[in-house]
């Protein structure tokens, strides 16, 4: 294949009709019955419910000690999960914001699903910190309420800067993709003859018009929202590798732990995202619109996260060694060769070696190895967590406390159902709103912006 | 409101009777009408906005009262009619007497609103001053434990069933009566009787019952020892060392610090010789072992050397002494030279791998020391060792460091020989009727006698226990008796030294009795409460009181006997030590082990004789060497393992005499190839839910026709046997483990060393340079940097605490006191095996050195109460704040746990309630009633959820500090002690007063010896560690 990238690429593919365009995009909303979609709610309805009710269930009856945490190990899979549910929520708004600021116009029609993800991820994200502590019922004790016995809460906790800055991100992701939203919800309302979903489109849409005056509120606002949503982005990630970093654990307590956290999620998200994104267009007939170069781009984007974890990985054993810190540099000894030495290799290999093959172009237009490698980011993004919690955490400073984690069952049935949950607002999502912003979308088609070039700037 | 309340017609002054017309005209009202009176629904007009706000604020309320009550609190009475003495909110003190495995302690009890809620040692007490052991601690589970017998029970139909007193009573007077009418024997199958009282009354039970013969043995006993005690000085009564005196301490095969009676004393004689802090001097300390035992993790010298050559290691080292060396004139010891002379100590050490360095050392170090040099044996070991030791001692001159004081028996002690006489009577049916008074021979005689098989030869099985035992399940009439701390008794244990016992709280249930009153009304026909009380009175007027100048009445001195606890009285024995040299020939033959495995069975750490098997406190404590908790096991060394190609946790079948077990295997560093040992007193059967089935029974291997003893095995045989079992230590012991890289294996390999977690140093190399530890830490110092110009002062008291790791043995001791002092729960095997066991202190112990001669450090954990603590700064909630008295406060109440604490702190000293560990264990078992009681009602019970961990007793601190501004004193911390401080036999833990420049742990702060562990993490912990220096022999 023989691309000039100095050409403008058509972001859609064979269409120029805007009427085709909404038509697309508007079909899994109007058509109910998709065997497929109902078969996936199923499953996904299915692992919410059982795994993750079983687990909860469980939880909420007994105690933590119904997972595998234990005592040097005292965060486990609920904080891996939730680190890399956060992780995940980060492509949405990159790509939405930054890319949008950056006039990235091939964000356009992967950008609200990517947000729709974030949103569901941000979700999926905070049940787990909420679970982790011992005693749930408590959780508010986390949140700066007056009371009467003048208990406040600590503000020299990471935990408690996590509690504002998730809470931050979870708010401005939601109203960006909501204001999004605002005209497709309009051009649904229009579209639809069924009196219900008249009159809930016609709530949401907030009277859109598709006026002059609209446009202009809306692009200003839609700027604004992007520009407060991108130090965000590099804000949340940051404030949860506090977590880590402001400890004292070796493994932990390292600088490098910000950028190194927004990069991984960065590269989380865009897995996630294309592995997704794969099955959507395939399932929703829209090639044209999520065509294979913005497949491409996002492998590209793919490669270049992945060789900055990869950077950060051998700047922590080079700093490790460069320190001369006994337990630190035993640390990272011990992730490479210790127990949990498999967790470590995976890390590696899926994070580091696998997306190497995107340096060939033949390969990043294959969807099925993009999957793939979207998977494995995925599996070595979640380790990544993994191996950072738990090997720092299973030998720190004293020998005589070193131990194994273990997960147990109940570990295992809550991340799936947090799979279910995700995936069940996902769906829901897309049988209910446009997964793609047909407003956006038609602005970019060809033909859409006409000047005295034809429409192409060539 | 009425009116008349309202305006009311009484004054008090006749301002205020002239004023009592109120203004009613508004004017001077602050208020409009209506605001400021109380609120009154029915007054109201129904859209009252008053109305509606204060049906909602109820409203809301109610819904928040209603909804928030996710425990039961529970239900708080007021007494009726207060006792006198009782103050509700404090604690009442009352002396008593415990008797544990085989010995007496008395105590401390201290008691709360009437139930006693925790053990500490008598301080008036002249043997362990103050002093007890773990047992003690953990009675209280023993007294509140809900599976004790709580009314007689009786076979009928071959079923044990319920029956009242009278019932029991009237069938056990039939049977007694019946015994003595056929003449038969009444068999009274007791441990070690101490009592003199109930010496007596069963003398009388004898004047009554005809042929009635005690058999009170110790199933770990001293039997060989005082045996050989016997042929050496023709005096079957041995006296008690002064462990104070000597310099040079030789032991063969003897955990002088962790087995045995009279340990608390003992283990707080011998550190007085380890005074490299106080003193800079201390004594050296050898051992000759095969398993790793508490001495031998703490001698400065340990050599491997089986059981079996114990012997002859022994002879060897009196040949060198006696014939090579001189030390004394032999010749008095007639045939003796001819003797030692057929046996070579250079041979032996070839033969044995053992260094010709250090043996050469260590007979040097004898010979210098003669007259300050001790030579001990385990009690495990045969007779003829401890005629040999006996023989050094007599050569060494140890003998002036025997003392007059003796341990008592009441009774004869019973030995296996007796009890072997007994089951052949049993056989022979000469026997009427066997009454066990809490004992459990069918436990620990079944194999090796077969003990059961004989009571049933025996009409009247009569067992009195206090939980059900492998004796009463096999038993016609079992009778619930009285624990110690419901009891009337006394005791002396020692010679002139009594113990009077007294009940601190009436028996918990209406079904228990008190046996001494169940056997007197045996005697009398007629059962009466209390009827031992005037006994035991009666015994102790006509025996014990003489009027003196201060006790004019024998109710003064009852008085002072109960307020005291002890009393001193005239009693002597007569020495002898006149060395009977023809003893050793009985050794002329020696011990030739057979070929094959040599089996050590030792006595176990913490549950005794098995009694202790159904107290969770105890079988949660680890094996102070193994850390293994819950279960016995085979410990074998490295290269035993390979050769029987067996796996950690692999079972083994072992084989004595056609007697077999399996046992799973443990891979012990430094035990001696070839042999295997194995804790006896695990392994009960019938013991109630948290002792049955913890360990292996074992008893059925020790085979009395040993010629070592029935504790240890020759020509053994060990199989690999099927399965695995999972032995769970709360430590791992991986830093031997063959799979780990290389580049990894160097690092873990003495990590605790190079991370400064233990500094040590030797005795020889700190007199040469006193500041070696001082520059260390100073030089670390200088990195450490505030980002604070000044830092926080705390002014008053600070709390901090020095612990001497020279003096600390490792025995946890203190892990108990803190577990009964901080309702610290038990949270089962299971639990432990994912590393969740809830000890706010522990005992670390590191292997550095090799697999087969590792070196042992120990170091007790607990919270460091840090100034900087990494744990308070992470918790969102604040639950874990700073004190102004240097403290890490735990707010129970406010955690919601998160256990970032848990994670940052590098310690890992805090303790996270994974489950309500109360509800979790045995679905409930100590959320049971009765251990409601055993709570220490100052320390909040936590539930799950929670994270915990030690606050240096903050409440005793709190009483302190109330106390002495009752007293209208200055507080400055001197009168509060923690709880593993009082209970440390060796005072290894100081606690104290940092900012009191005169204090105890003030002075060790200072000391050249003094370290914190991870200083260099600029944490600034609390607890100071003194450096242990091992006296190694210079040359060595």
């Amino acid at each position: 294949m023989n691309i000039d990238y100095s050409k403008h690429v058509s972001l859609v593919e064979g269409t120029t009709n805007l009427r085709e365009v909404d038509d697309v995009i508007a079909a899994p909303m109007e058509n109910p019955n998709n065997p497929r979609f109902l078969m996936a709610l199923f499953v996904s309805v299915s692992l919410m419910v059982f795994c993750g009710g079983t687990a909860l269930y469980n939880l909420l009856g007994f105690g933590t000690g119904t997972w595998g945490n234990q005592n040097p190990v005292m965060w486990g899979w609920p904080i891996v999960n939730f680190v890399f549910w956060v992780g995940i929520g980060h492509a949405g708004t990159l790509i939405s914001a930054i890319l949008f600021l950056m006039r990235q116009t091939w964000r356009n029609s992967i950008a609200r699903f990517a947000e729709a993800m974030t949103i569901f991820a941000v979700i999926t994200a905070l049940v787990f910190p909420l679970l982790h502590t011992g005693r749930p019922w408590l959780a508010h004790y986390l949140l700066p309420y007056p009371n009467e016995r003048a208990l406040w809460v600590n503000f020299r906790s990471p935990l408690l800067w996590d509690v504002f800055a998730v809470s931050t991100y979870f708010t401005v992701s939601f109203f960006f993709w909501y204001v999004g939203l605002i005209p497709d919800f309009a051009t649904m309302r229009d579209r639809t003859t069924h009196k219900v979903k008249k009159f809930v489109y016609s709530l949401l849409s907030l009277g859109w018009r598709f006026s002059n005056r609209h446009w202009q509120h809306y692009e200003r606002a839609y700027l604004i929202l992007a520009g407060l949503c991108t130090p965000l982005v590099l804000s949340v990630h940051s404030i949860v590798s506090f977590d880590f970093a402001v400890s004292l654990i070796p493994g932990w307590h390292t600088t490098i732990f910000p950028p190194y956290f927004v990069a991984g999620a960065i590269f989380s998200g865009f897995a996630m995202v294309l592995t997704v994104l794969i099955i959507v267009r395939k399932i929703f007939y829209m090639e044209h619109i999520i065509t294979l170069n913005h497949l491409e781009r996002m492998a590209k984007v793919l490669m270049a996260t992945g060789l900055m974890v990869g950077y950060a990985y051998s700047m922590e054993f080079f700093i490790a060694w460069y320190s001369g810190v006994e337990a630190e540099s035993f640390i990272f000894i011990n992730r490479a060769f210790g127990p949990y030495a498999w967790a470590y290799w995976t890390m590696i290999a899926c994070n580091v070696v696998f997306p190497q093959i995107f340096w060939f172009k033949k390969l990043r237009r294959n969807i099925p190895v993009i999957f793939v490698i979207s998977i494995t980011t995925n599996i070595g993004m979640w380790f990544e967590r993994f191996v950072i919690t738990v090997t720092s955490l299973h030998r720190d400073y004293l020998p005589s406390s070193w131990g194994y984690f273990t997960p147990t069952v109940y570990d295992g049935l809550l991340y799936l159902g947090s799979f279910g949950l995700f995936f069940t607002g996902v769906i829901l999502f897309a049988r209910f709103a446009p997964v793609v912003a047909m407003a956006e979308l038609k602005a970019v088609v060809d033909g859409a912006q006409p000047s005295h070039h034809g429409g192409d700037h060539e | 409101m009425s009116k008349d309340l309202k305006e009311p017609n009484y004054w008090t002054s006749l301002e205020d009777y002239h004023k009592s017309t109120p203004a009613s005209n508004g004017e001077f009202q602050e208020f409009p009408e209506g605001v400021s009176e109380a609120l009154e629904l029915s007054s109201m007009t129904d859209v009252s906005r008053r109305k509606f706000l204060a049906l909602l604020g109820a409203s809301a309320a109610l819904a928040g009262t209603g909804c928030s009550n996710y425990v039961d609190p529970g239900k708080i009475v007021a007494y009726n009619k207060k006792p006198v003495s009782v103050l509700p909110g404090r604690a009442n003190y009352y002396a008593t007497t415990l008797t544990e495995g085989g010995e007496a302690f008395s105590v401390l009890v201290k008691t709360r609103e009437g139930r006693p809620i925790k053990v500490d040692g008598n301080p008036d007490d002249p043997i362990n001053k103050g002093k007890s052991n773990a047992a003690c601690q953990a009675s209280l589970l023993n007294l509140y434990d809900p599976e004790r017998l709580k009314s007689p029970l009786q076979l009928v139909e071959k079923v044990q069933k319920e029956v009242t007193w009278d019932e029991a009573n009237k069938s056990v007077i039939a049977a007694l009566a019946k015994a003595k009418a056929s003449g038969k024997q009444i068999a009274v199958v007791a441990n070690s009787i101490k009592s003199p009282t109930f010496a007596k009354l069963l003398s009388d039970f004898r004047a009554k019952y005809g042929d009635v013969r005690v058999y009170s043995y110790d199933f770990f006993n001293d039997d060989s020892k005082v045996n050989a005690w016997k042929k050496s000085y023709n005096q079957s009564e041995l006296p008690i060392f002064d462990w104070s005196k000597p310099k040079v301490f030789l032991s063969f095969d003897g955990d002088f610090l962790g087995r045995g009676s009279n340990l608390v004393q003992r283990s707080a004689q011998y550190v007085q010789t380890r005074a490299a802090v106080d003193k800079k001097s201390s004594s050296r300390t050898y051992i000759a072992e095969a398993g790793m035992s508490i001495t031998g993790m703490n001698a400065d010298h340990r050599l491997k050397v089986s059981p079996t050559h114990q012997l002859e290691f022994a002879l060897c080292i009196a040949s060198e002494i006696v014939l090579k060396k001189s030390v004394s004139n032999y010749s008095k010891y007639g045939t003796i030279s001819q003797l030692l002379s057929k046996h070579s100590l250079s041979a032996f050490v070839k033969k044995h791998g053992l260094s010709e360095k250090l043996i050469h050392n260590l007979v040097q170090d004898l010979v210098d020391n003669k007259g300050e040099a001790l030579v001990y044996a385990g009690d495990q070991l045969p007779q003829e060792v401890h005629l040999v030791v006996n023989f050094l001692n007599e050569v060494l001159e140890a003998d002036k460091m025997y003392t007059e004081d003796y341990i008592m028996e009441q009774v004869p002690r019973a030995h296996i020989g007796d009890l072997q006489s007994l089951v052949a009577d049993m056989n022979t049916d000469k026997v009427g009727v066997v009454l066990h008074v809490d004992s459990n021979p069918v436990f620990h005689f079944d194999g090796a006698l077969g003990y059961s098989k004989a009571l049933t030869k025996v009409n009247s099985v009569i067992s009195v226990v206090s939980g059900v035992s492998e004796t009463s399940a096999v038993s016609n009439i079992v009778l619930p008796m009285t624990h110690d701390f419901e009891s009337w008794g006394d005791t002396n244990a020692r010679v002139g030294l009594l113990n009077l016992q007294q009940p601190l709280i009436a028996p918990l249930y209406d079904g228990v009795r008190q046996f001494e009153d169940v056997l007197l009304g045996w005697m009398n026909g007629v059962y009466k409460a209390q009827a031992y009380y005037a006994y035991l009175q009666n015994n102790w007027k006509s025996s014990y009181f003489k009027a003196s100048k201060d006790l004019k009445t024998f109710n003064d001195f009852w008085g002072k006997s109960l307020h005291d606890g002890v009393v001193t009285i005239d009693q002597k024995f007569k020495r002898n030590l006149s060395f009977n040299a023809s003893s050793l020939n009985l050794v002329s033959n020696g011990l030739n082990p057979k070929d094959g495995y040599v089996l050590e069975i030792q006595e176990n750490y913490s549950i005794g004789d098995g009694r202790n098997a159904n107290n969770g406190w105890l079988q949660e404590v680890p094996h102070p060497v193994t850390r293994v908790v819950w279960d016995n096991y085979a410990a074998i060394s490295t290269n035993t393992a390979v050769k029987l190609a067996v796996e950690p946790n692999q079972n083994i079948k072992i084989t004595v005499d056609g007697q077999s077990v399996v046992v799973p295997v443990f891979v012990q560093p430094g035990m001696v190839d070839g042999v295997i040992e194995i804790t006896a007193g695990y392994g009960r059967k019938v013991a109630g839910t948290v002792g049955t089935g913890a360990g292996f029974d074992v008893h059925s291997l020790m085979s009395v026709k040993s010629k070592f003893g029935p504790f240890v095995h020759d020509g053994v045989e060990v199989v690999k046997s099927h399965g695995t079992y999972d032995v769970i230590s709360t430590q791992e012991h991986f830093s031997f483990k063959e799979d780990i890289p290389e580049i990894l294996k160097s690092r873990m390999k003495d990590a605790h060393l190079r991370r400064d977690i233990i500094q040590e140093g030797t005795l020889d190399g700190y007199l040469e340079d006193e500041k070696f530890l001082v520059d260390k830490q100073a030089n670390k110092r200088k990195h450490l940097f505030s980002l604070y110009e000044e830092e926080h002062k705390y002014n008053g008291v600070k709390w901090g605490m020095a612990i001497d790791l020279n003096k600390c043995s490792g025995c946890n001791e203190c892990v108990v006191a803190c577990n009964a002092e901080n309702n610290i729960p038990v949270v089962g095997k299971e639990q432990v095996s994912m590393n969740r066991e809830m000890h706010w202190l522990r005992i670390d112990r590191y292997y550095s050195g090799t697999v087969d001669e590792p070196v042992v450090s120990l170091q007790p954990m607990l919270c460091q109460q840090c100034d900087n603590a990494p744990c308070e700064n992470v918790c969102p909630v604040s639950a874990t704040t700073h004190t102004p008295d240097g403290l890490n406060g735990m707010a129970y109440n406010r955690c919601v746990g998160t256990r970032y604490c848990g994670n940052n702190c590098v310690y890992k000293v805090r303790r996270f309630n994974y489950f309500n560990y109360r509800a979790n264990y045995e679905e409930g078992f100590y959320q049971k009633e009765s251990f409601h009681l055993a709570h220490n009602p100052e320390v909040t019970v936590r539930s799950r959820g929670v994270m915990e961990k030690c606050t240096f007793c903050v409440q005793r601190i709190a009483e302190g500090r109330a106390e002495a501004r009752r007293n209208d004193e200055v507080f400055d911390g001197s009168k509060v002690t923690v709880a593993c401080q009082d209970v440390c036999n060796t005072s290894a833990i100081v606690f104290g007063n940092v900012n009191d420049e005169k204090s105890d742990v003030a002075k060790l702060r200072a000391h050249d010896l003094e370290y914190k562990v991870l200083e260099e993490l600029h944490v600034k912990p609390n607890v100071s560690y003194m450096a242990k220096l091992r006296n190694t022999h210079k040359e060595a």
